[in-house]
């Protein structure tokens, strides 16, 4: 056969096996290149806050974590919802702490989530749901379970992950990736 | 000639074809290294190994005396082992620094810490081969807060550990497997400097570009095969339903029989 006239079978036949999966790779191409990172991410839905200082005096030492939690492998003070706290990780896996009593808030019920997440949240809108899952879902799916799951109303329905452990906010709200997610995932380590 | 739809994509198929062709191969080709390239070795977590575990310290610094070594008001308070002490590593308004959890003593990280830190936190066992200071962010050093130190090693893949200048912490790994990848994930998102934005113009035209050529293709291939194409399984499939319609029907005279093409 010659060269042209294999090319143009080639051509076909190739195009009958990938045709679909093609037509999938190049719209989420063009919807991963079309939509900005940032707005995938979520970064305009977490409030960006000032760090506050730390009123240290009548805190409880950090030799004593030691004590509150065996195996203390480290350990964090910060404000969470203006109230320092110790975010430690130790052989039993991460807590919280109360930073003025030493008590434990871990894990987090619903109330303390929900106030979390109103918390971080850079919008005006109600929570519309709060539910603590305990199979992560796709969104999240690296993270460790249980976690509270926090919704709230507004355009695409912005969702907040709170972990129960430690207070943080597990992952930015990736919430329109979620909705049209074909194969070609963007490898994580390309993005940040 | 006439201006059928069908003619008119097949017209739009081709040309466009041939104005992307180029970068169609290129994402093909980039796209099939990244997925070929083993992404825990592109992401280098062999290369790090978890933080040592040291075992409680006796007497730690209290509150007070971590305020007074640094002087700032301090809006969060790290207790973290670095190789082989405990650290503050403390947050305050002008910056991250790191003192001795338990003398208060500011831990620098100069060259000879950085080259101590970045031994204990690799996994291999071939020696550094050097040890530079990056403060302007460079391909490897993109996503990182600088300065950082950059440690690379005499293996084989040419580890580079990157230990923060500021934290001592040992923030990623890069080698020969990365380095590919990132030259793939270049090409790939058609930012040839930074390698970091796929949400430029080029890329979202020319992506428009390949989703009508993708389409068109898919729509043009219900035009594009004849039975001849198909003849090399239609023809036996036939003969076969041809015999068995003519076995049912009646039974050949022997001088037919012997007439017929064997299959």
């Amino acid at each position: 056969m010659r060269l042209p006239a294999l090319a143009r079978t080639t051509h076909k036949w190739f195009a009958l096996i990938l045709a679909i999966q093609a037509v999938f790779w190049t719209l989420s191409g063009l919807y991963m290149t079309a939509v900005h990172i940032d707005i995938i991410h979520g970064d305009r839905l977490v409030r960006a806050q000032a760090p506050q200082p730390i009123a240290l005096a009548g805190l409880v030492e950090p030799t004593h974590l030691a004590h509150l939690a065996p195996g203390l492998k480290a350990a964090r003070l910060e404000n969470q919802l203006g109230q320092p706290v110790y975010v430690v990780d130790a052989d039993e896996g991460k807590a919280l702490f109360d930073a003025r009593s030493g008590e434990k808030l871990s894990p987090l019920g619903e109330g303390a989530a929900r106030a979390r997440a109103k918390a971080l949240f850079a919008e005006d809108g109600d929570i519309v749901s709060a539910e603590l899952l305990t199979k992560a879902p796709l969104e999240i799916q690296t993270r460790p379970v249980p976690i509270w799951r926090v919704e709230f109303e507004g355009a695409w329905r912005p969702t907040f992950y709170i972990s129960p452990q430690t207070g943080e906010l597990v992952s930015p709200p990736p919430r329109p990736v979620a909705h049209l997610r074909l194969r070609l995932d963007v490898p994580h380590h390309g993005l940040r | 000639m006439t201006w059928s739809p069908m003619f008119l994509i097949r017209w739009l198929h081709k040309w466009s074809g041939l104005v992307l062709g180029l970068q169609f191969l290129l994402w093909a080709l980039s796209g099939a290294v990244m997925a070929l390239l083993d992404h825990h070795k592109v992401s280098g977590e062999h290369a790090l190994a978890p933080p040592a575990e040291l075992p409680a310290a006796a007497a730690l610094l209290p509150l007070t005396g971590v305020a007074g070594a640094v002087g700032e008001p301090i809006t969060k308070l790290r207790l973290k082992p670095l190789y082989d002490s405990w650290v503050y590593e403390v947050s305050t308004p002008l910056g991250v620094r790191v003192i001795n959890a338990t003398t208060g003593q500011p831990v620098v990280i100069d060259a000879a810490k950085a080259r101590e830190l970045a031994v204990a936190g690799f996994t291999g066992y071939e020696p550094p081969k050097s040890v530079t200071y990056v403060a302007k962010s460079t391909l490897e050093t993109r996503d990182l807060p600088l300065p950082v130190w950059r440690v690379e090693f005499a293996d084989k893949e040419r580890h580079a550990l990157l230990v923060s200048a500021s934290t001592g912490e040992v923030l990623a790994a890069k080698n020969d497997t990365w380095r590919l990848w990132d030259v793939a994930w270049m090409l790939h998102i058609m930012d040839y400097d930074d390698r970091q934005s796929f949400n430029h113009p080029l890329i979202v035209t020319l992506a428009t570009g390949a989703t009508w050529l993708a389409l068109s293709g898919l729509i043009l291939l219900f035009r594009s095969f004849r039975r001849s194409d198909v003849a090399w399984i239609l023809d036996p499939l036939e003969a076969l339903a041809e015999r068995r319609r003519a076995k049912r029907t009646a039974p050949l005279p022997p001088a037919a029989k012997d007439s017929r093409p064997r299959a």
